[in-house]
């Protein structure tokens, strides 16, 4: 009996559970028809479409609805030329700061727990205007001297100045900069510091700080000229503004009969000087008939012998002799995302004074005009590595990397270093040897290393034809042909 | 007819024979009982320099780390964590680390073994009129647990051949020679 009992009580178990069976798909089916279809409508925005002037943040906002289950808002960006991941996540808010001056559009895309996609439509152009600009005063900071040797930097300094008064740029006055300076004991003029930042704006009310480094000044024949320059904004957020370096040779562009032969360093000065000041200009919006023809974002440009700013000829990007000769890239990166990144200076393994920091500034120089990178003022890097008491003999160790790249310092996403052991620019061929190393934050890993050596006669054959005569434009290029094989 | 072996001519195979095993060399040495697969991470130490040119050994061990790394079969530390590993562990003699040495460091930057390296010959080398860029390096690896070498090997690239006699030249640039080395030596540690 209790056996029957037993026995029919399962039998009726089981009936129930083959009824639940049946109707679970059912119910599934018909939460599937019931769940109202995914839609985004337009975004929206607290800046009203206006212009905002950086560093600002905008909030955006997405009005989606339907779909099942949570939903996943991937945010975009597009600015001149590329289309960046900015933010993945179960928000339909983005507290937008735009790292870069220039022309926007966003979307988001939203995605259910089913995998349905829908897509927003990119919103408005909203235009972003620079952290410093033309109207800004500006502070020009004595030259720092990065030749290894005595130089003219006075002059820089004058002829600097006085190009600037021609293009109808603010400058802050010596006098005040130089009670400036010693009121706040600054000897180093190679960086803008937070403190330094925030005295300029406080203090002289300069929008900007240039920093400017002589790379070399050799008068001997053939004269050698080399700059590196940069617009820092001044305040609570120090950012690169513009940055550009000139390397000129005297025998760079002979010409028929060499004709074109420059005798004398101060002529190669002088027009390195206009050479830079015309790509600030152009890199300003508000002096938009200093840009014209060119369009100073996205187009890679360089000064020629002339002392003019040019876009670079299509052959000499992506020249693969001035790619490294080894290269490891981790699958860690990923370049559609947007990454901060500081760039120590480089060990020194070579006899030439100052390389490391030469070639920390070509990286720069190239790193800064890329959409998906927010390279660090490297005034604030030598702030940190100050403060951390950081003292490196072979590059960051990865306690190092993670001090340096934590939020409470300078909450970067890589730390980029190397080693230089060759940067020959005095006499002869020019030669440049270097490795570059990259450690990302969140695993500290090296995410990238390559070993890069190029001398200026590589791959000329016929006549001297494609000679580079300075270690100047060869590191440039050699940083140039790492950086492309990096974000390949 | 029963074939007459000469005794003389036997003598002379003989002697060829065996001046010839001598010349034959192998300069790869791996560990039987050593689980390569097994392996992760490892930390690269400076190599030592016996060659005349300043920083040859630095050039060397950076490319070795970077092509090494570039293989993706291990994880190379960066030499600045490295350096703080040596730190940690006090001072290495120029001829390789001691076998506590090897623990300590391996267990203070968390490797499954270290590469230790010499640089032989960096640079030019000149026979009459002809020059040519001749490298010689050799590498050691050592286990962590017993600081054992585990695998050795060397290699010699460049020189002046028959050509760069005859044509001149100076040979292929130093830096080509060294990554030819380089790649010589992965092949004998994967191959």
């Amino acid at each position: 009996m209790i056996c029957s009992t037993s026995s029919s009580g399962r039998a009726a178990g089981h009936r129930a559970l083959l009824a639940l069976a049946l109707l679970l798909p059912s119910c599934a089916l018909w939460s599937q028809q019931a769940a109202a279809p995914l839609e985004c409508g337009s975004l929206t925005s607290d800046s009203d479409g206006r212009p905002a002037t950086r560093p600002t943040s905008i909030r955006w906002s997405a009005s989606c609805s339907g779909g099942s289950g949570d939903l996943v808002y991937e945010w975009k960006s597009l600015g001149d030329s590329a289309e960046i991941i900015e933010q993945v996540g179960p928000s339909p808010t983005w507290d937008w700061s735009p790292i870069r001056a220039g022309t926007f559009r966003v979307m988001v895309t939203v995605e259910d727990s089913t995998g349905a996609r829908v897509g927003s439509d990119w919103s408005e152009p909203i235009v972003i205007l620079p952290a410093a600009g033309a109207a800004d005063l500006i502070a020009v900071l004595p030259a720092e001297n990065l030749t290894g040797w005595i130089a003219p930097v006075d002059t820089v300094d004058e002829l600097l100045r006085a190009r600037f008064v021609d293009r109808g740029f603010r400058l802050v006055d010596d006098a005040t900069l130089a009670s400036f300076m010693e009121r706040h004991r600054i000897r180093d003029t190679g960086g803008v510091t937070s403190r330094m930042a925030r005295a300029s704006k406080d203090e002289l009310g300069a929008g900007a700080v240039l920093v400017t480094s002589l790379e070399l000044f050799r008068d001997a024949a053939p004269p050698r000229v080399a700059l590196f320059a940069r617009l820092v904004s001044s305040g609570d957020q120090p950012e690169i503004a513009w940055m550009d370096s000139v390397g000129m040779s005297g025998d760079g562009h002979l010409g028929l009969l060499a004709l074109g032969r420059i005798g004398a360093a101060g002529i190669l000065l002088e027009k390195s000087i206009d050479c830079l000041t015309a790509s600030l200009a152009r890199s300003l919006p508000e002096l938009v008939a200093e840009r014209a023809p060119l369009d100073p974002r996205g187009e890679p440009v360089e000064c020629d012998s002339q002392g003019e700013v040019v876009a670079l000829p299509p052959g000499e990007v992506g020249k693969r002799r001035y790619r490294p000769q080894t290269a490891f890239r981790a699958p860690l990166i990923d370049s559609s995302r947007r990454y901060s990144v500081a760039i120590v200076p480089f060990a020194n393994a070579t006899d030439r004074k100052y390389a490391g920091t030469l070639i920390g500034l070509h990286f720069i120089n190239q790193m800064v005009r890329n959409e998906h990178l927010t390279v660090v003022e490297p005034g604030l890097v030598r702030e940190a590595l100050l403060e951390n008491r950081v003292i490196m003999r072979a590059g960051p160790s990865l306690e190092n990397a993670e001090a340096l790249s934590s939020d409470e310092t300078l909450g970067v996403d890589l730390v980029l270093s190397g080693t230089v052991f060759d940067y020959q620019d005095s006499l002869g061929t020019p030669k440049v040897e270097f490795s570059v190393n990259i450690i990302e934050r969140s695993t500290l890993k090296v995410v990238w290393a390559s070993h890069s050596y190029n001398t200026g006669v590589d791959g000329v054959l016929f006549f001297g034809l494609g000679t580079v005569h300075t270690a100047h434009q060869l590191a440039s290029r050699m940083a140039r042909g790492t950086f492309e094989v990096m974000t390949r | 007819m029963k074939r007459q072996w000469n005794p003389y001519g036997m003598l002379v195979v003989s002697v060829i024979l065996v001046t010839l095993a001598g010349c034959a060399s192998d300069d790869v040495y791996f560990e039987p009982n050593m689980d390569f697969g097994s392996l992760q991470s490892v930390a690269v130490l400076p190599f030592e320099n016996l060659s005349s040119q300043d920083k040859a050994a630095e050039r060397v061990r950076d490319a070795f780390s970077s092509m090494l790394l570039a293989t993706g079969a291990l994880y190379v530390l960066p030499p600045g964590e490295v350096a703080r590993g040596i730190s940690t562990v006090g001072r290495i003699a120029k001829e390789g680390p001691s076998v506590e040495q090897v623990q300590k460091l391996a267990a203070a930057l968390n490797v499954d073994a270290i590469i230790t390296g010499v640089v032989m010959e960096y640079g030019p080398i000149r026979s009459g009129a002809t020059s040519a860029n001749v490298i010689s390096v050799s590498v050691k690896m050592l286990e962590k647990t017993n600081g054992l070498v585990v695998w050795s090997a060397s290699s010699t690239k460049g020189g002046i051949t028959v050509w760069d006699r005859l044509v001149g030249g100076g040979g292929e640039p130093m830096n080509d020679v060294m990554v030819e080395a380089i790649n010589d030596l992965l092949d004998k540690l994967f191959g």
